[in-house]
């Protein structure tokens, strides 16, 4: 029965991963995949050329873990509640609704961020300067960007990620609430000792399989929110988009799959280490 | 994890096998009397995307070509998102194609690594007339390490940079038309007071300014990127190589460009605006935008459209340095895929199409009596006459026209812009020797300080040029600290030595 | 609903929850509504409009010439919505058949390779070779460039989708399959006739998730197909607009030889709702899956 996608697996996951020795190699097409001369590590130089690189990583690690806890605490109220009000015409149109930012494309987030918050016509400057406050230059400071990425992000994912806790809270027995609500437990009481630990498992599995790409990032998020602008790298500078400012003008395929390299084996290590921890504490959680 | 790491070493072993090892370039076949004995389908790969009447001007196209040479050409546009990508994938898993569109910044990716087939010998051997076009420094131009990886298109443009203006704001603040920085200066400094809801330039003014900037110094670019920032120090000051953050004259317009931006010229917000300078003065938000010659022409139609009631004009950055640039033969051209089974007939059939001007007027122009009629003089016009415009769709190969071009059997529109021609008869006047357009600097030995560079400059060096910075002083010494620390020292030492290679190769002074 | 069948009376705490219920997920809707609006409303707004004044809830100038430009080539609309409906569905009920198995495999205690496998299957999303090897397979080994099913493929299997599957089928008690087992029920026997009824609910997620994946994929065709009639919708959309907006610098740089003028702000957000219409219709028959308390019946039956 699993042949079939172990084959799958091994043909477009696996064999391809050969690739990743293009990483240590200057690419030559006369000679092609294999014949090209090794060089070690010296694509890996750049990342660490400019000296930020541990800020880059410090970035990249807090924003996930940003994303991953924020947008799951998003998610897991929205569908606490999405599963347990009583009109379910309401249920549905929202439930619909907060789908909708999924297909907004970054391109669009980024127009309407700079309608938003831009120093000349932005609505929150236009509302500042209404209600007789001083305005604020986000494009010049960096303080606010964080907290709007993040908000933004998990105003993004906000739909996505509450089907699947909904789908968990639709599973659940429906005999144990009812126990519960007469043995006298409050509604707050019910979500704390029923839901919650039901949905803990699937918390748990999204935790696994971000951490295995913390390094990673969304790249289309940051690029179409700050774009060039250089004021606003510090705090929102993460390895995705260094790589790609680095080699956009003169791409070069061994530089380009050194970072991915690196982020891969970042977080392999992280995954190994944490499964491992998880392990020991609960044998049905750990994902392998 | 050991069966997992056994199962990948045996997986590595066996792509090994059976992946492809060095790239197979055909030889040649042994010519027999005709040339076009068998029939040949050459396959084209170009950047850009096609017209929707493009598919039915092609048809017709090979129709004639097939009568004649008994070949077809199956070109297939990538689109302008990611023909990058797919000419790395193209080329490296060596697909078949026999010609691919090439502009300075793909034919220095791929020539140097081997990509393209070597074509010093074979373009005089198959393409007699149109090599006989190209004097030898220009070909020079376009040779790595004296050899020769494409078919360059043969034209004469201009592609220096200026300001296209709105004339009717500067004549109602009684101000006359723009001939010096001061004039610039004085006009933008009046709509940025007077002007509401417009800025000089709504979107960000980078690269408008960079022109700026280079064409008041004297400043001269190298190696096709304009971002780069090491330049020629002057046009007669060939052997100083500089990084221009370093220089006196930059700390100058740093302050100046911080005077720019407080007085509102654009935005403070301009690093992130969406709004291209293009856009923003065809709907009026913007008073200037950056264009070439060709652009300014296309800009004049654009703007009668648009706001009927503006009155353009345009004032060249040659003014401001002296002299003009024809452009580089680097600028377009064709390259034949190193892995091409049919490279002979790709050239032979490239000579045919450039000396023949039937052919030549389809692949560029679209089918007479529709696209376009022709005046006495052999001018065009676009669509052809007592043809309903609505009725006829575009025909456009994008790179694949631009590299056909050559200069013997190009045609020019009938005119839109009465001043076009007095430009083009003055740059031409002021023309001088490119002596910068065609070098292609290997950079692999300092691709890392490359890279690192290149991000440093969009971090630190883009908000002071366009003066968003709060401390000019403060800002540049930050930038040149990181700037040193990404390698430029390196990066200067290398680019200076391949200069001077170039210069002595190229015997320029 | 047999919830509603039994009536107590709500507590205080219940009522507060209600309320409360109702206050964010009103707020919370709307701020995830207004944005559409404004696509909507840009939509059909004039191009210079939007450049000029920017986004507006209620469009002052109505046209619809982004739409216009849309549907001009209505063939090729046509071919790209019968291209990415065959790709949908047929690869997301040949994925869903298969992520569902393997999620099967995976929860089976008796089954002794599961966590070598779990981890076989995981491995693959920290590394990947990038894209040229995938390419060279593709197209060398297995000479699919241009076909659909090389779109098909492609998104054919996630590692999240069947780990997320794996997790629903886990909360099913397992008591269930053992008693079938009992019952002398094979392995595909209990799969049909025990897993897929008692997860509909995991099933209609990742089948939505899977579905969503192959809808909105345009990158594997800007990879692989270079033929106009095999271009999924997004892909057709999304090159529509690169070129709208890359012939307006063009033509500023002088290198553009036809003078057209297309409207790429409003083209942006009118290309998103015909993007998003078809899948947002398919979501109502998904959702009636995520009702609280759908599994009660049938693990009783």
């Amino acid at each position: 029965m699993i042949t079939p996608i172990l084959v799958y697996f091994i043909i477009f996951a696996y064999l391809p991963m050969v690739g990743m020795w293009l990483a240590f190699t200057k690419f030559d097409f006369r000679l092609g995949f294999f014949k090209s001369p090794f060089v070690g590590l010296k694509n890996f130089q750049y990342l660490f050329k400019s000296g930020i690189f541990s800020r880059l990583i410090r970035n990249t690690v807090l924003y996930n873990v940003a994303f991953l806890l924020g947008g799951n605490a998003a998610q897991i109220l929205c569908a606490l509640f999405l599963s347990d009000l009583p009109s379910k015409r309401f249920v549905k149109i929202s439930q619909s609704i907060i789908f909708l930012p999924y297909f907004i494309s970054w391109v669009l987030v980024g127009l309407f961020s700079y309608a938003l918050f831009n120093i000349d016509n932005g609505v929150i400057n236009t509302i500042f300067r209404s209600l007789g406050l001083s305005e604020y230059n986000f494009y010049l400071k960096p303080q606010a960007w964080p907290a709007i990425i993040i908000a933004i992000q998990i105003w993004k994912g906000l739909g996505y990620g509450s089907v699947v806790y909904l789908s968990v809270i639709s599973g659940i027995d429906q005999e144990i609430y009812e126990s519960a609500r007469i043995d006298g437990a409050s509604k707050w009481q019910q979500i704390a000792n029923i839901t919650l630990p039901m949905i803990k498992a699937t918390f748990v599995l999204l935790v696994m399989f971000n951490l295995g790409s913390i390094l990673k990032g969304q790249f289309q998020l940051f690029y179409q929110l700050v774009g060039n602008n250089g004021l606003l790298f510090n705090v929102t500078d993460i390895i995705d988009t260094y790589v790609y400012r680095s080699l956009v003008v003169n791409f070069d395929i061994g530089m380009g799959s050194a970072a991915g390299v690196f982020q891969s084996v970042f977080g392999c290590i992280l995954v190994l280490s944490v499964n491992a921890l998880v392990k020991r504490f609960s044998e049905e959680l750990a994902l392998f | 994890m050991k069966r997992v790491v056994v199962i990948l070493l045996i997986l590595l072993t066996a792509f090994t096998a059976f992946a492809r090892g060095g790239s197979e370039v055909s030889a040649t076949k042994a010519s027999s009397d005709n040339p076009f004995d068998t029939y040949v389908e050459l396959i084209m790969y170009s950047s850009g995307s096609s017209g929707k009447d493009t598919a039915a001007v092609l048809a017709q196209f090979n129709t004639l070509l097939r009568e004649k040479y008994n070949t077809t050409i199956n070109v297939t546009n990538l689109g302008w998102d990611n023909y990058n990508n797919q000419y790395q994938l193209i080329l490296t898993t060596g697909e078949p194609a026999d010609l691919m569109y090439v502009n300075p910044n793909l034919y220095g990716m791929y020539a140097p690594n081997g990509a393209f087939k070597d074509l010093t010998d074979l373009f005089a051997q198959y393409m007699p007339t149109v090599s006989s076009y190209f004097s030898d420094g220009e070909l020079a131009q376009v040779k790595v390490d004296g050899r020769l990886y494409m078919i360059p298109s043969y034209e004469t443009n201009f592609s220096q940079n200026g300001i296209f203006y709105r004339l009717d704001l500067a004549k109602k603040y009684g101000l006359g038309e723009i001939d010096s920085l001061k004039a610039f200066e004085a006009y933008a400094s009046t709509i940025a007071a007077n002007e509401r809801g417009m800025r000089v330039i709504d979107g960000n003014p980078e690269q408008t300014l960079f022109q700026l900037f280079k064409a008041t110094y004297g400043f001269e670019s190298i190696a096709g990127s304009n971002t780069s920032i090491i330049m020629v120090n002057g046009y007669d000051d060939i052997h100083t190589i500089i990084a221009y953050p370093f220089t006196d004259a930059y700390v100058e317009w740093a302050h100046r460009m911080k005077e720019w931006a407080l007085k509102g010229y654009w935005s403070s917000n301009a690093l992130s605006s969406t709004m291209d300078p293009w856009s923003s003065i065809q709907v009026g938000t913007s008073a200037i935008t950056q264009a070439n010659a060709d652009g300014a022409k296309n800009m004049m139609g654009y703007m009668a459209s648009k706001l009927p009631h503006s009155e353009s004009a345009y004032w060249s950055l040659a003014n401001l340095t002296g002299y003009s640039y024809i452009n580089p033969v680097t600028e377009n051209g064709y390259a034949v895929p190193a892995s091409s089974p049919n490279g002979e007939r790709a050239l032979r059939i490239l000579e045919a199409i450039k000396t023949d001007q039937r052919l030549f007027d389809l692949w560029m122009y679209g089918i007479e009596g529709r696209h376009f009629s022709l005046t006495e003089e052999g001018n065009l016009i676009k669509p052809a006459l007592g043809v309903d415009p609505a009725t006829v769709n575009a025909h456009s190969m994008s790179g694949a026209q631009y590299a056909m071009r050559v200069q013997t059997l190009m045609r020019n529109d009938e005119g839109v812009w009465d001043g076009y021609d007095d430009l083009i008869a003055r740059l031409q006047s002021i023309a001088v020797l490119n002596k910068f357009g065609a070098v292609s600097i290997d950079y692999s030995d300092v691709q890392a300080e490359l890279a690192a560079v290149n991000q440093v400059v969009k971090q630190y060096g883009h908000p002071i040029n366009i003066g968003i910075v709060d401390n000019v002083d403060a800002a540049i010494a930050e930038y040149r600290r990181q700037l040193k620390t990404a390698g430029i020292d390196r990066l200067l030492g290398a680019v200076s030595e391949q200069m001077e290679q170039y210069y002595i190769r190229n015997a320029i002074h | 609903m047999k919830t509603t069948a039994i009536s107590i009376r709500p507590d205080s705490g219940t009522k507060s929850f209600t309320l409360l219920g109702y206050g964010v997920m009103a707020i919370i809707t709307i701020i995830c509504f207004v944005p559409f609006w404004l696509i909507v409303a840009a939509s059909i707004s004039d191009e210079a409009t939007i450049l000029r004044e920017g986004f507006k809830l209620w469009p002052r100038t109505v046209s619809l010439d982004a739409y216009r430009s849309i549907f001009q080539g209505s063939k090729a609309l046509l071919h790209s919505y019968l291209v990415t409906i065959f790709v949908t569905s047929v690869g997301t009920l040949l994925a869903l058949l298969l992520t569902s198995m393997t999620g099967y495999v995976l929860i089976r205690v008796d089954f002794p390779h599961r966590n070598g496998i779990a981890f076989f299957i995981y491995f693959t999303t920290l590394f990947s070779g990038g894209v040229i090897p995938t390419y060279i397979l593709f197209v060398k080994y297995l000479a699919l460039k241009n076909t659909v099913w090389v779109l098909i493929l492609s998104c054919l299997l996630s590692p999240w989708n069947i780990f997320l599957m794996r997790n629903f089928m886990k909360s099913i008690p397992y008591s269930l399959v053992e008693a079938s087992k009992i019952d002398g029920a094979n392995d595909l026997q209990i799969y049909t006739a025990v897993m897929v009824p008692l997860s509909k609910a995991g099933l209609a997620t990742v089948g939505l998730f899977i579905a969503l994946n192959y809808w909105n994929d345009w990158y594997h065709a800007s990879l692989y197909i270079t033929q106009e009639a095999l271009y999924p919708l997004q892909y057709l959309l999304y090159r529509m607009l690169s070129n709208a907006e890359y012939m307006k610098q063009a033509a500023a740089a002088g290198i553009f030889l036809d003078t057209v003028s297309l409207p790429s702000e409003t083209l942006k957000m009118a290309t998103a709702l015909v993007v998003t219409g078809p899948i947002l219709l398919l979501y109502p028959f998904v959702q009636k899956y995520f009702v609280k308390g759908i599994m009660i019946g049938s693990v009783k039956g």
